[in-house]
């Protein structure tokens, strides 16, 4: 005899196989005899399985909008969680966007453009979300050059 | 030769198994795209867009009101999708959203781009089926869709039962003008509203507010023979400049008319 340990996924998996084999195999009288022996309204019953279809199919035709909206969430919460230490006049906040184009030439290059280049038109109140965005566009530039484009 | 990131909005919505209008989730096709929608105060602008490589950031003034947003939203993505390695950031005032759907330019292609998102033809079209061409439609229809009074209306125009053409006024001069898929290209609004519209009221500031209402349809159209024919006009002013007017040839004649007139020049 072998010490292998049971497969408790794989038992599961064989009864339920097994029981819907079965529920196929009944004929549509036996199914709604069952279900009134149960007490409910096969109706009722009937209505809750087709929910649950439509629900199972949209999940999955919605498959890449769910994986965006959980990527959206992570991106949201780590801005939220991040620590930039930002300058605090206005006039510092300007000075730093010029020297962080200043280091990234490749930025401004063709990028840019002179309204976005023209910091002087951002209202003060709109520079520190401008810094942050701008600070982590290019930390997540400098991740993919360091490890490499994700596969597609 | 440039990589094109375009997908046109359609696409983006079957590719993301989008069927109803309360799955269309502004935030996540966004994200899909590689764009991150963040809420902040905006003082500058109503949004703006930051990119760089395949990332970017919209960002939308957190006091607008949510249908403002997604619109603002969507017009940001349209940038990021249309405009992507043109330009890296553009920012948009508010009044871009109402004012640009005339000439062909970023803006109008960003606004059309939203449009097509957030108010999909296979999703309105059954939406707007048979209902009147008033704003009391377009108010039902924006709250459906969530989205903003003028381009809900531009799409009802586009896209309803009826013929009906939308018309923008701004500061009493026509902005921009679209006419339905029924409505004869030789059919021009008046550069100026005629003085018994209901728009010429809001204009003037006489009124703020004017139920759907039968005019005569020369206050509204050039050609000589309108003042034999009536429309219906609902206006609304959406600020202290924009009054928008949505003209609905309820009684066909006019059309008819003038499709009588197309024929026999071709006869003869």
């Amino acid at each position: 005899m072998t010490d292998k340990p049971r497969d408790y996924e794989q038992e599961l998996a064989d009864i339920l196989n097994a029981l819907a084999e079965s529920t196929l195999e009944m004929s549509d009288e036996e199914i709604e005899l069952e279900i009134r022996e149960e007490g409910l309204d096969p109706q009722i019953v009937a209505e809750h399985v087709r929910e649950i279809l439509k629900n199972t199919v949209k999940s999955c035709q919605q498959r890449l909008l769910i994986e965006a909206e959980q990527e959206y969430e992570k991106r949201i919460s780590a801005m939220k969680g991040a620590d930039y230490s930002l300058p605090e006049s206005p006039k510092a906040q300007r000075d730093l966007i010029t020297s962080i184009l200043a280091s990234n030439p490749q930025l401004v290059r063709g990028l840019l453009t002179a309204q976005s280049r023209d910091f002087n038109s951002l209202p003060d109140e709109d520079l520190p979300a401008f810094v942050i965005q701008l600070m982590s566009l290019i930390e997540a530039r400098d991740i993919i050059e360091e490890e490499g484009a994700p596969e597609e | 030769m440039a990589e094109s990131h375009y997908i046109p909005p359609d696409r983006l919505l079957s590719d993301l198994g989008i069927s109803e209008p309360c799955d269309i989730r502004i935030e996540a096709i966004a994200q899909h795209c590689g764009a991150t929608i963040v809420y902040e105060r905006l003082k500058g602008s109503a949004a703006r867009i930051l990119g760089f490589g395949d990332r970017a950031f919209i960002t939308v003034d957190v006091e607008s009101r949510r249908e403002r947003q997604r619109f603002s939203a969507g017009h940001e993505l349209g940038h990021w999708m249309i405009d992507r390695g043109k330009v890296a950031s553009f920012a948009c005032a508010e009044v871009f959203f109402a004012t640009e759907w005339g000439n062909d330019n970023p803006e109008k292609r960003a606004n059309r781009f939203a449009a097509n998102l957030l108010l999909p033809q296979f999703m309105f079209e059954p939406s707007a089926k048979n209902k009147e061409m008033t704003f009391d439609t377009v108010t039902s229809l924006a709250r459906e869709f969530e989205t903003s009074l003028t381009a809900t209306a531009i799409r009802l125009v586009e896209l309803g039962s009826y013929p009906a053409m939308i018309v923008c006024n701004e500061l009493g001069r026509r902005r921009w003008f679209m006419r339905g898929p029924d409505i004869p290209e030789r059919l021009w609004p008046r550069e100026t509203p005629g003085a018994y519209t209901c728009a010429y009221e809001l204009i003037r500031g006489t009124s703020r507010k004017e139920p759907a209402t039968d005019v005569q349809a020369d206050g509204w159209i050039d050609p000589p023979k309108s003042k034999y024919y009536s429309l219906r006009e609902h206006s609304v002013a959406i600020s202290t400049d924009l009054v928008l007017s949505l003209l609905w040839w309820k009684d066909e004649r006019q059309l008819l008319d003038l499709e009588e007139d197309e024929f026999e020049r071709y006869d003869e």
